[in-house]
């Protein structure tokens, strides 16, 4: 286990992988209660398997356009550094199903996993709010709105004086043999999808 | 006294409830402090008993299977020599023949 407080490697730029900027347009919540994490024996901000408790499952919600995005942010503390998480996306509807999500959403806890369009590191799927979960701090309809077309932005954030204590956690589920590769991630996240 | 080597083998022999690799959490919300480490049989069985979810956790134990293939495959490994060695003697007495 590295010391928590001395670096160990440094950075190479290199030309073989360029960062890349975005995620994906779609986005995997879960109720908070729903999955138990398992996390690698060495490293904690690796996530290597999710279990739904008795039939639980994992919701997708899809967007278009580059539409949705994700944020993480050092917050610095008297106890150390913390983060803030913050996912935007929209829900191109409107009906009393979409409101009854957004209203679940807005009382109790929720998970969600988002997807980098840069594939080449172990962080490609990333996992928010995984100690304290995400709460919906913003749920806006603009009927008149061009931008949506009237359909609803949406924001989960940490809940009130609540951070992450890790950066976002890179979710790698390995096969039932071999070891995990992105494909075998998205695998197995897709089937827990409802 | 002799000591046998605690390897992954030996462990996963011993014990019958052997958890998966990497630190679990039982119970969401947790902190993910389960491993196949700190559990014992006794432990896994309790929480098997109260959080049946958890059973995917753990690798199922097949103690028969993996001697039993081995013992098959010598068997067979031995009856191809066998067969190998006739053939051979058959031979070299076509030879002398």
């Amino acid at each position: 286990m590295p010391i928590y407080n001395k670096i160990n490697a440094g950075f190479a730029l290199g030309t073989d992988a360029p960062v890349t900027s975005g995620i994906e347009d779609v986005i995997y919540i879960f109720n908070q209660d729903d999955i138990t994490l398992t996390y690698d024996t060495m490293n904690p901000l690796l996530v290597t398997d999710l279990t739904a408790v008795s039939s639980a499952k994992v919701y997708k919600f899809t967007g278009t356009n580059n539409s949705f995005n994700s944020t993480s942010k050092l917050n610095k503390t008297q106890v150390g550094p913390r983060y803030t998480e913050e996912i935007d996306f929209n829900i191109a509807g409107l009906s009393t199903d979409i409101k009854a999500q957004l209203m679940a959403m807005g009382y109790g806890r929720v998970r969600a996993i988002a997807i980098n369009n840069y594939k080449s590191g172990d962080s490609a799927i990333e996992l928010f709010g995984a100690v304290n979960g995400l709460i919906l701090t913003d749920a806006e309809r603009n009927a008149s709105d061009e931008t949506l077309e009237g359909g609803y932005k949406v924001k989960l954030a940490n809940p009130d004086k609540i951070k992450e204590p890790y950066p976002p956690r890179a979710v790698s589920i390995p096969p039932e043999s071999g070891s995990a590769t992105y494909a075998s991630t998205l695998a197995a996240l897709e089937a827990l999808v409802a | 006294m002799n000591y046998e080597p605690l390897t992954m083998t030996n462990n996963m022999n011993r014990k019958k409830y052997v958890l998966k690799p990497g630190k679990h959490q039982f119970v969401p919300g947790e902190h993910a402090r389960h491993d196949n480490d700190n559990i014992s049989d006794g432990e896994a069985e309790w929480y098997l008993m109260r959080y049946p979810h958890i059973a995917k956790l753990f690798i199922i134990q097949q103690k028969n299977t993996k001697p039993a293939t081995r013992m098959k495959k010598l068997s067979v490994l031995r009856k191809s020599e066998i067969e190998k060695s006739e053939i051979k003697t058959h031979e070299d007495l076509s030879a002398t023949n």
